[in-house]
């Protein structure tokens, strides 16, 4: 009987010491992994996630697409024709299930979800340590870019254009807790919850900082420039434009001075209000800008621009756009086949930056802005600084009528911000909506006024029931 | 294997692709100012083009088609499948064994070699095993035993995968010469799909990667059983299980696509990635017996105990001066990306059985198990599983006693209750990580998990009813047995549609109920049982049908979640109903004339492009209008058995069928896409639209497929049912007075061969390797077809 005993003691006492070797099972835990309550606890810690909010605009999702809107607009072709989910774009027949438009939706609402975790990170006074005027600009600088994210999808999804329209964007304003959804808001309270932020941004972010990937008030004030122009707020776009115009030397910010230096400064340039920062192999950046180049509509602008309609020599650049010939003049063209992409897309060193917006852009805003308010002189003013710096004589602008300007100014901006963030879609969607141009202007694949918006992707159908799709 | 075209096939294929493209810009389909960018460069590559009209600024708007360029096309006539096969993959292994013991003791060990070639060139598998294990009754009432095992294998291969593309081994174009004349291998241009003279690795290049795959793994378990007195037992047992992985992959400059005409510069790299995993399993249990007059209890109880520990990285290096030697970590300029992770799980266990016989006639069995998982968040680690079986021996009732045709009869009733947890730890929880690439100005950021968390993700769990029935008759010479369950899984965990809005698809949640239902019907009949020649005769069949009864997620638009249809099974492809081939301009103007849009289809439709269906009746083609148009589940299946056995001689082989599965074949969408420069699918080939073939199955090939005709579509839909020779053996055990006289206990030289001969309507490679997942067992890419092997070898026992 007692080797009994002795073998039920030895079985117990096994049993209750290996729940101590084992452990309990609450006992396991993540390795590597901040969340939510430890993610945030000083200042540094904030700022690394303040420069995840940045990185977001990086990632493969929201950078690979940017040159798709040129080409559903046919400003640009694509070349040879391998882009993933590009025919649609070609032939302006975009399905739901189109992969890019699932993947800028998702990317651009990643930014708005990053910020938002951030935000309220910050105002639950996680960043222990942290001044509180700082505490504001990081709140600020969040704030720009859910506005910039937010003015993104509605520029691609939403009927941007009709400020009476039920068809705006889903709104974030709290970080994801699990699945929890929201059904479109309209334009008008879209653009209302857009300026909300930009104006927090205008008030409480850093006026100026030397290194252009970082957003300031300036950032935010251009923005807001541009989200007015596209509400159709011309007076208040033309003033808001004519203030930064006005602030910009005092913050840093000032247009280069010639137009291939620009890029080849890149996210260095005081010129850039705010662009991606690329070095190395690590902060690279996915771009499919060598895959597609002009197409006959734009070199027929930038040779009639500039001369007569056939007297283009892309080899000299006589008779062509100066800013069409950097970018694809054979001295200037670069191997990525485009003069604005100048440095090499992998191996170390800088690479090609995106240009999300700079101060350029917001002279032809003011120019536009301008010449709508019938403001001539003040338009012709921000147009000939553009024109100047393109080759244009110093009394271009002044040789065209009034009446010409609102549409000159669409084919500077054209080419000046040509494969930059596919504003040439956006601008001819709206001249479209404000009647200054047909709807076959540019491209005969568009028929119909369904063509000017994107669908929602199906993804975002699937995993929201609320959301609703755009009318065919 | 596929077929691949011939050369003048492959010429005549891109005549074909550069007419009808040009038919369709001088119809207006399409856009002339697109084409004279997108289209018309990659064309003139291959062909003569004239053009006719100007719009009067130079671009042209009509051109004519004016022959294949003859400096086009190479010398070469090559068949890629064939450059790459390795002929006769040779199988090589050997076995030792030894047993041994005492009355208390047992001994074993045993050593496997295994040398295999891969179905490619510059693929090998080594493995090396060795197992040894003792069991020893200590005293009376203690007894133990323990085994070790160790596997060491090593894996050298080219590549693992094939690309897409251009480069698969039967698309590519058979006029290229596999080697130039320095004898490097030739590239080829991927002008006419990247726009610019890309310099694509050939398929026999890119298997010159250097792979190489190193595996140890080492299992060990023990264990003590005690008993306390008659009937009652304890048990203790312990196993551990430990695998470490090494690969890595070198990619010389020769075997990588050379995009340096778009600025990139082309550097080697080195892609590197280790593993380390653990697994540790502990158990405890009590054991209790008791019989009585016909009486018969056992009682069992237990507690378990599993963790799992895994950790891991992974380099990637770029740019090494030497693409042969200094090819090591060391040697590389820069680092592109690594990554790093480390995770635990556990399941904690407890469980208990107790069962009942009377008379050997009468069974009953109760089990219930609770488990504890790590995964599941607070309020949902714990699950309960309960299970009740209930069987009779209707044999051995009285009544049967008369009927001695029966040898065997019993009746299986049970119902029970299992779980799973089949996802990864902590999905419950929203992590904030950083990457290498998570970087701003040079500095680390901290970017959001890409797993959006599910707070309530639990245990899938899954209610069976089952009924058997088991039956020997005649002697035994006739057996069978038939089951029939129903099953109704709760809560499925699988990827699920999640908000976009969150920034991310990657969700889990228990998103699926689901019920398969069927049965299972085994036979086997000895047609010939005499002395010196026995034959038996086997055959099964089984039907499931399986179906997602409900969708979770109050948030999910059911309509548009493809993969997942209430209704039908999981793993649906969703595509398009194809009407027919246009025919007739005036009906597709008819239809765009009456479409919302402005187009039934889109601007490029025209003669020889598929008409879809119109489901939902609204004038115009798009996602709404797909139907379901391939599910992954057959009908039925099963195998037929054969065992023969003649004095010495012994003759196996086995059939396997499968009826009714539906997939989409991915190399034919690719085919449809029209890409100049690329080789077609022969099947495709032989029966593509053409003005003197308006009845073939596959609409016109138009560069780049603007009318949309590789869309999914029920053209491009076929049944994956086969019936295969699975395996068959042949084996002759040498005479006994021989081996006798040799002083050797037995041997035995045997043939076989596996996979030899299949019927099939599948088009792709294999129709048994269509994808696995729910996702992806409606589509296949052909990554890999299943090989035909044939072995022969000796066996011998001393």
């Amino acid at each position: 009987m007692k080797t009994t005993y002795l073998g039920l003691f030895l079985a117990g006492t096994l049993s209750l010491s290996s729940c101590s070797i084992v452990g309990d099972i609450d006992d396991i835990k993540p390795y590597y992994k901040m969340e939510t309550d430890n993610v945030v606890y000083n200042a540094e810690s904030a700022e690394a996630v303040l420069r995840g909010v940045y990185k977001s605009w990086r990632t493969f999702n929201v950078s690979t697409f940017r040159p798709y809107m040129s080409i559903l607009s046919g400003i640009s072709s694509s070349k040879g024709g391998g882009l993933t989910g590009g025919q649609e774009f070609v032939t302006n027949s975009l399905q739901a299930n189109n992969i890019a438009l699932s993947n800028i939706y998702q990317g651009t609402y990643l930014t708005i979800n990053t910020a938002n975790n951030l935000i309220f990170l910050m105002e639950r006074g996680d960043a222990k340590g942290m001044s509180e005027q700082r505490v504001k600009e990081v709140i600020a600088a969040c704030k720009v870019h859910r506005a910039l994210a937010h003015f993104q999808i509605l520029r691609h999804f939403g009927y941007f254009f009709d400020l009476n329209s039920p068809y705006g964007i889903v709104l974030r304003d709290r970080p994801f807790q699990g699945t929890e959804t929201a059904a479109r808001a309209n334009v008008q309270d879209s653009y209302t919850f857009i300026l909300d932020d930009l104006d927090y941004a205008i008030s409480n972010a850093v006026p100026s900082s030397t290194q252009h990937y970082y957003v300031t008030q300036m950032t935010a004030k251009a923005l807001k420039a541009k989200v007015l122009l596209h509400m159709g707020k011309m007076a208040e776009a033309e003033k808001i434009a004519k203030e930064v115009i006005i602030a910009a030397d005092n913050q840093g910010y000032a247009l280069e001075n010639d137009f291939r230096t620009l890029f080849i400064n890149g996210y260095e340039s005081k010129e850039a209000l705010f662009a991606t920062y690329t070095n190395g192999n690590l902060e690279t950046v996915s771009d499919l800008v060598s895959r597609t180049t002009y197409s006959e509509y734009t070199r027929r602008l930038a040779d009639a621009l500039s001369g007569t309609e056939t007297d283009g020599d892309l080899t000299s650049g006589q008779g062509y756009d100066h800013r069409f010939w950097v970018m694809f003049g054979p001295n200037t063209i670069g191997a990525l086949g485009n003069g604005k992409y100048p440095y090499a897309s992998n191996g170390p060193g800088k690479h090609n930056t995106q240009m999300i917006l700079r101060l350029g852009e917001i002279y032809l805003v003011h120019a536009e802005a301008a010449a709508r308010n019938n403001n001539y002189v003040a338009a012709r003013e921000s147009l000939q600084i553009m024109a100047s710096r393109a080759g244009y004589p110093n009394n271009y602008a002044s040789t065209w009528n009034d009446n010409e300007l609102v549409s000159l100014i669409f084919k500077h901006k054209t080419l000046e911000l040509f494969s930059e963030n596919g504003e040439d879609w956006f601008d001819f969607v709206r001249y479209y909506k404000a009647g200054d141009l047909p709807l076959t202007e540019i491209k005969n694949t568009i028929k119909t006024e369904s063509q000017l918006v994107l669908p929602i992707p199906q993804a975002a159908l699937a995993g929201n029931r609320e959301l609703e799709p755009n009318p065919l | 294997m596929y077929k691949p075209l011939s050369v003048d096939q492959f010429k005549e294929v891109q005549g074909r692709i550069i007419n009808n493209t040009i038919g369709a810009i001088n119809n207006g389909q399409i856009d002339p100012y697109e084409a004279y960018y997108n289209q018309i460069p990659s064309m003139e590559i291959f062909g003569n083009i004239i053009p006719l009209e100007d719009d009067g600024y130079g671009t042209p708007l009509k051109y004519q088609y004016d022959g294949l360029k003859n400096d086009a096309f190479y010398q070469g006539n090559t068949d890629w499948t064939e450059m790459i096969r390795n002929k006769n993959a040779r199988t090589s292994q050997a076995n030792v064994t030894l047993n041994g013991g005492t009355d208390n003791s047992n001994l074993a060990f045993n050593f496997n070699a295994f040398d295999q070639d891969g179905l490619y060139i510059n693929n090998n598998l080594k493995r090396y095993s060795g197992r040894l294990s003792f069991d020893s009754d200590i005293t009376e009432r203690l007894s133990t035993g323990a085994s070790l095992s160790y596997s060491y294998s090593a894996m050298k291969h080219g590549q693992q995968m094939f690309a897409e593309g251009l480069t698969k081994p039967w698309l590519v174009r058979p006029d290229i010469e596999p080697y130039d004349s320095n004898g490097k291998f030739t590239t080829i241009d991927g002008t006419s799909i990247y726009g610019a003279p890309v310099a694509l690795a050939s398929p026999l290049a890119q298997l010159n990667n250097k792979g190489n795959n190193a595996m140890h793994q080492f299992l060990g378990s023990a264990y003590a059983a005690y008993k306390v007195f008659e009937g009652f037992k304890l048990h203790g047992d312990i196993s551990v299980s430990s695998y470490n992985a090494d690969a890595s992959i070198f990619s010389p400059t020769y075997a990588v696509d050379d995009f340096s005409i778009f600025g990139s510069t082309l550097y080697a790299t080195l892609n590197a990635n280790t593993s380390k995993n653990s697994n540790t399993s502990l158990n405890f249990r009590a054991d209790y017996d008791w019989k009585k007059n016909g009486h018969q209890l056992y009682a069992m109880a237990g507690i378990g105990f599993d963790r799992y520990k895994s950790l891991g990285d992974s380099h990637s290096y770029e740019e090494f001066p030497d693409d042969e030697i200094l090819i090591d970590p060391g040697s590389a300029a820069r680092i592109n990306y690594f990554t790093y992770y480390r995770a635990d799980q556990g399941l904690n266990s407890i469980y208990s059985r107790l069962s009942y016989k009377f008379q050997d006639r009468y069974l009953a069995e109760a089990n219930f198990r609770t488990d504890e998982s790590s995964k599941f968040g607070p309020g949902n680690k714990r699950a309960y599983f309960p299970a009740l079986s209930l069987g009779w021996r209707i044999d051995k009732e009285s009544f049967m006693q008369t009927t001695d045709w029966v040898n065997d009869l019993k009746l299986r009733l049970s119902w029970g209750n299992t779980g799973s947890t089949n996802i990864s730890n902590f999905l419950y929880r929203q992590f904030f990580v950083r990457n290498s690439n998570d970087l701003w100005g040079g500095s680390p950021a901290i970017v959001l998990d890409a797993n959006l968390p599910n707070r309530d993700v639990k245990w899938e769990k899954t209610r069976e009813y089952n009924a058997g029935l088991d039956f020997s008759l005649f002697n035994n010479r006739f057996t069978g047995s038939f089951d029939v369950y129903d099953r109704y899984t709760s809560g499925a965990l699988a990827p699920a549609p999640a908000p976009l809005e969150a920034g991310t698809t990657q969700y889990y949640a228990n998103i699926i109920d689901m019920s398969n239902k069927g049965f299972e019907l085994e036979l086997a009949y000895d047609i010939l049982r005499k002395q010196d020649f026995t034959w038996n005769l086997g055959f099964n069949i089984a039907r499931n049908k399986n179906k997602i009864e409900k969708l979770n997620g109050a948030n999910i638009n059911q309509y548009q979640a493809d993969s997942y249809l209430e209704g039908y099974p999981a793993g649906t492809l969703k595509g398009y109903i194809v009407d027919k081939i246009f025919d007739s301009q005036e009906e597709i103007d008819a239809l765009n004339q009456s479409s919302p849009t402005g187009y039934y289809q889109n601007s490029a439709t025209g003669i020889g492009d598929y008409k879809y269906k119109d489901s939902n009746g609204d004038g115009v083609i798009n996602i709404n209008d797909r139907e379901v148009i391939a599910t992954a589940q057959p009908k039925y299946f099963g195998g037929i058995y054969n065992r023969i056995k003649y004095k010495n001689l012994n003759f196996s082989f086995v059939f396997q069928y499968s009826k009714g599965a539906k997939a989409i074949l991915d190399d034919f969408q690719n085919s449809l896409f029209g890409s100049m420069g690329q080789s077609l699918n022969k099947d495709i080939y032989d029966n593509m639209w053409s003005e003197n073939n308006p009845e073939a199955r596959f609409a016109k090939i138009t560069f780049y497929d603007p009318a949309g005709n590789s869309r999914s579509s029920d053209r491009l839909v076929y049944e994956t049912s086969f019936l295969r020779l699975k395996n068959v053996n042949l084996s002759y055990t040498l005479p006994k007075e021989l081996t006798d006289s040799w002083k050797i206990g037995q041997i035995t030289v045997f043939a076989s061969g596996s996979n030899l001969w299949t019927i099939t309507k599948w088009p792709g490679l294999d129709p048994e390797f269509v994808g696995t997942y729910i996702s992806t067992a409606v589509s296949s890419n052909d990554a890999y077809p299943m090989s035909k092997t044939y072995s022969f070898g000796v066996k011998a026992t001393f």
